[in-house]
């Protein structure tokens, strides 16, 4: 009788290892302009839903903030160019210069007026190319040097016509925060992917949560698969967004250099722990040669990058396999 | 007298276990092809073997087709056009989205692929 109740305790654990913990999966539609999609491991469908409110708390709360063409608080600070601001918004800002500085100005939120020019051509009904020379105008206004973080969460733009954007950035920082607020939450096997920006927390059943990148040159297919564990892949691809003018495809990663879009690669995949570096680095690296992105790259461990050129080349660095 | 191994009740519960043990099997290899999900406003709204080739029409002005290999956005009133623009699916882990219209297809199913799509 002993035995028989031991065998069939050791079932029944069989049973909740392998069943306990239910797939649950949803998506959202009114942040940050893109689909954002849940996938994970919860105990119940309770458990989900608290998860999912912590989720769509914070995207409420960020895209709030980060937000430059609704009623954001940055579009406010954009308008005001002096401003005490939320201690959320004054820490993006602070990253931000330090991004600015990690990747030799090539992935810089003070480009914004650059980026507005081409955001409205992308949106207009009628197809246009902006001018060069109101590029170029705008570009003189891009020195984040000359956005000074005071005491208190004061922000003032030493010059008048500088803009923020912080696409570069947003949602990676965003992931970041959203694993912090998960994790104290005691949820540990899930993925968020925000529009190509892809947190994993935990390692699914041992293996890891298996991500693809999206091959630029065939729509049907994958550029590579990749395993990922507790970490983050971000991709910056030239067919995520883009619009077309005069047959020619003018895609949204603006490229510091040319004021132009970026022309190197179809696609740079990041893979690193830290969200907001990874989504800034796919950025910057997307604009530079992979000599000079190895160069930056060296000063990050454990970092992994796959560069797909035009031709479909394949690039590989660090841990990316 | 002859001890029996098993009682007649014990082989009753046996054989139930096993005719489970044959439906949860049935009923798991029949998904292992990919299906592809329309998902409408965060909820799951119809699902299509990825195999067979269908034509879904919703009633706020998209279409979504099947051929048989792929799936896609054949038909949309959203001013952008990015879910059209997105192609054809055919593997698991890929998606394409109207977000105007909150419509999402995605390629589920079949194992050793990607969970979601960078």
């Amino acid at each position: 009788m002993k035995k028989i109740s031991l065998f069939l305790s050791l079932l029944a654990l069989l049973f909740l290892t392998s069943c306990g913990e239910t797939r649950f999966s949803t998506h959202y539609f009114n942040y940050f302009d893109t689909v954002i999609s849940v996938d994970g491991y919860f105990e119940n469908a309770e458990d989900f839903n608290n998860a999912c409110k912590i989720i769509e708390d914070t995207l409420g709360y960020y895209d709030g903030v980060f937000d430059i063409y609704d009623d954001g608080e940055l579009k406010k600070l954009n308008e005001e160019k002096s401003l005490t601001v939320s201690p959320a918004l004054y820490d993006a800002i602070l990253f931000s210069k330090e991004v600015e500085r990690l990747t030799n100005g090539y992935c810089n939120v003070a480009l914004g007026s650059v980026l507005s020019l081409w955001h409205n051509a992308r949106e207009s009904e009628i197809p246009y190319l902006p001018s060069y020379d109101d590029l170029y105008e705008k570009s003189l206004h891009t020195d984040i040097e000359k956005v000074s973080l005071e005491e208190n969460f004061g922000v003032v733009f030493l010059d008048e016509n500088i803009s923020l954007d912080m696409g570069a950035i947003a949602k990676g920082y965003v992931s970041d925060v959203l694993r912090e607020r998960l994790q104290e939450s005691g949820f540990t096997n899930l993925l968020i992917n925000l529009g190509g920006n892809v947190v994993v927390l935990g390692d699914k059943d041992g293996d890891g949560w298996l991500v693809g990148v999206q091959s630029p040159e065939d729509e049907d297919g994958l550029a590579h698969t990749i395993s990922v564990k507790d970490s983050c892949l971000v991709t910056s691809g030239s067919y995520q967004r883009f619009f077309e003018y005069d047959g020619v495809k003018y895609h949204h990663i603006i490229s510091p250099d040319t004021l132009y879009p970026a022309t190197l690669y179809s696609s740079v995949s990041v893979l690193y722990e830290n969200g907001a570096l990874a989504d800034a680095l796919s950025t910057a690296l997307f604009c530079m040669s992979v000599e000079e992105g190895k160069e930056i790259l060296e000063n990050f461990d454990n970092i992994g990058v796959m560069w797909v050129t035009q031709d479909g080349e394949k690039i590989y660095y660090g841990s990316f396999k | 007298m002859k001890r029996r191994l098993f009682k007649v009740s014990d082989i009753a519960v046996f054989v139930v276990l096993l005719f489970l043990a044959l439906v949860f099997f049935l009923l798991k290899s029949n998904n292992k092809g990919e299906m592809v999900e329309v998902w409408v406003q965060g909820e799951m709204y119809q699902s299509f073997p990825l195999e067979k080739p269908f034509e879904l029409e919703l009633d706020f002005d998209v279409t979504i087709k099947g051929n048989g290999e792929s799936a896609f956005f054949s038909h949309s009133d959203c001013p952008d056009k990015v879910c059209i623009n997105t192609g054809k699916l055919s593997k698991e882990g890929e998606w394409a989205a109207c977000l105007p219209n909150e419509t999402v297809i995605k390629i589920t199913g079949k194992k050793k692929s990607a969970d979601t799509v960078s």
